[in-house]
């Protein structure tokens, strides 16, 4: 029995060796291609990176220095990275064409100061921010945008790709036309909004800001809670609007508080007024749904 | 007949002559002839831009490309290219490439001038009419016959998400266009249909951007 029992822990052994080389090997590739950077900044540095098809995450720290690190799978692809003053840009390089799906890949891993302004170009993968704060502007095209508890001046402009917002403060001015957009617990001053066919989902206090968040098809959906306060405008052409607000008529203006079919315009429109108002909120729809929904406690 | 009635017919006329009721309003009413001179002059300059702009010599094309090399806003390739896409951009000359851009910046340009201001919403009722729409539509037909041959070869998931969204913008104006030619009136149709123009334009300055990028 104990040497079946021995047996069994040498084997178990032997297994364990043998899974850590190949995880070596496995890992030997990637860490052939790996760049670190550091950047030293004195003052608010402008952080640009440009790749064709990855993942860039960019969190902070309290350093005044940016941390690029940057690691593709091919000698077909190269990263470079240039500081001027503080501008730091990182970008990757494909070399030659016909390159496979995972030559293009470059992924980058960088940390700034918390106080940075971000230009970030992705085609394809995923942007993640966290805890950031200031001016932002990120491009892609397939690209998704995923970013948490950032404050500035926020452009995303995207293709194809979603923009997931969580705890996001400042202004924000997001476009996509088949993805979605959805801005959680949003600390903002001002959000414009619109995606072609995707959905659109705010989940958050309107008690001040204004936010305009627009689509051709898709959903709108807007959840309020009793504290809220907002003025509504409504408005679609073909599409359907589910209201569960209870509005009256509208303070700042001579609208009612109710839907009102607009003969004139051959559109439909909701105009009303939740609490005092404080917060404007407009949203429209070509043919898609509008829903205005209490919160789930 | 009232002016305004004048202007609709004015709108959808195509080149045939006038209605009687129409033709005698032209007579009495100078504002209507001035407006008709205006459209006709707009006419035959857009047919100048369209066939007398001389092609520019290549020495043009070259000073323009070494300055853009220079200043580094484009890259000279590292590789020939291989592909069947790539053959393609690389027989494509600059002037085209170019004229792509001309499309979008016209295109701009009659958006510009006929809304004031782009932002998609908040701004006020655009005056969108039919002859706008029908030279938007034309614009950006021609920039996308110019743009459709310089697509690189992209990411899989760039090339199959730039195919899909301009299908879906094409859908959307369509749909936009059918339903302000049913409402004329529908405010918010127009400025529907306005958006996707604009989205249009923007998707094809982007796959004209990285077909000039070469990335």
């Amino acid at each position: 029995m104990n040497f079946i029992r021995h047996l069994a822990k040498k084997e178990s052994c032997r297994a364990s060796v043998l899974a850590f080389v190949f995880l070596l090997l496995l890992a030997w590739p990637a860490s052939a291609h790996r760049i670190e950077k550091r950047f030293p900044v004195d003052g608010r540095p402008v952080v640009i990176v440009r790749n064709s098809h990855g993942r860039i995450d960019v969190k902070s720290w309290k350093r005044m220095e940016v941390l690029v690190v940057g690691t593709h799978g091919s000698e077909k692809t190269e990263v470079e990275t240039e500081q001027a003053g503080n501008r730091i840009e990182a970008r990757t390089r494909l070399n030659g064409q016909n390159l496979s799906p995972a030559e293009m890949e470059a992924n980058f891993e960088i940390t700034v100061p918390e106080e940075s302004e971000l230009q970030v170009h992705n085609d394809s993968g995923v942007i993640i921010v966290e805890r950031v704060y200031g001016d932002m502007t990120f491009d892609t095209i397939a690209a998704d945008v995923r970013l948490q508890e950032v404050y500035g001046f926020l452009m995303v402009k995207m293709t194809g790709g979603s923009l997931f917002c969580t705890k996001c403060a400042g202004r924000l001015e997001a476009s996509s036309i088949s993805g979605n957009i959805q801005l959680l617990q949003p600390q903002l001053d001002f959000a414009r909004v619109q995606s072609t066919s995707g959905n659109i989902l705010f989940d958050g206090e309107l008690r001040r800001g204004t936010y305009s968040l627009k689509n051709l098809s898709g959903i709108i959906e807007v959840r309020f809670s009793p504290d809220d306060s907002f003025d509504l405008k409504a408005s679609t052409v073909l599409g359907s609007i589910d209201n569960q607000a209870q509005l009256k008529s509208d303070p700042h203006g001579s609208s009612s508080g109710r839907q009102i079919p607009r003969a004139s315009t051959a559109s439909n429109s909701f105009i009303g007024t939740f609490k005092e108002g404080h917060a404007r909120v407009e949203l429209s729809t070509y043919s898609g749904k509008i829903q205005i929904r209490p919160r789930a406690q | 007949m009232q002016c305004t009635e004048f202007e609709s017919v004015l709108e959808q006329r195509s080149g045939e002559s006038f209605p009687r009721a129409a033709a005698a309003h032209l007579d009495a009413c100078e504002r209507c002839r001035n407006l008709l001179a205006d459209f006709q002059a707009i006419q035959v300059s857009a047919a100048a831009l369209d066939t007398d702009l001389p092609e520019p010599p290549e020495r043009i094309w070259l000073s323009v490309r070494s300055q853009l090399l220079a200043e580094g806003l484009i890259h000279a390739p590292v590789a020939e290219p291989e592909g069947f896409f790539a053959q393609l951009i690389s027989w494509v000359p600059r002037p085209a490439l170019a004229g792509a851009y001309l499309g979008l910046l016209l295109l701009a340009a009659i958006l510009v001038g006929v809304r004031g201001d782009l932002s998609f919403l908040g701004a006020g009722t655009p005056a969108l009419d039919v002859a706008e729409m029908a030279a938007l539509r034309e614009t950006l037909r021609t920039a996308e016959k110019e743009t459709a041959v310089v697509v690189p070869v992209l990411h899989p998931d760039v090339t199959s998400t730039l195919r899909k969204d301009l299908a879906l913008v094409d859908n959307a104006i369509a749909m936009c266009e059918r339903k302000v030619r049913e409402e004329p009136q529908n405010t918010l149709a127009r400025e529907y249909l306005l958006g996707a123009y604009q989205q249009k334009a923007d998707l094809l300055a982007t796959i004209a951007d990285h077909g000039a990028r070469g990335d």
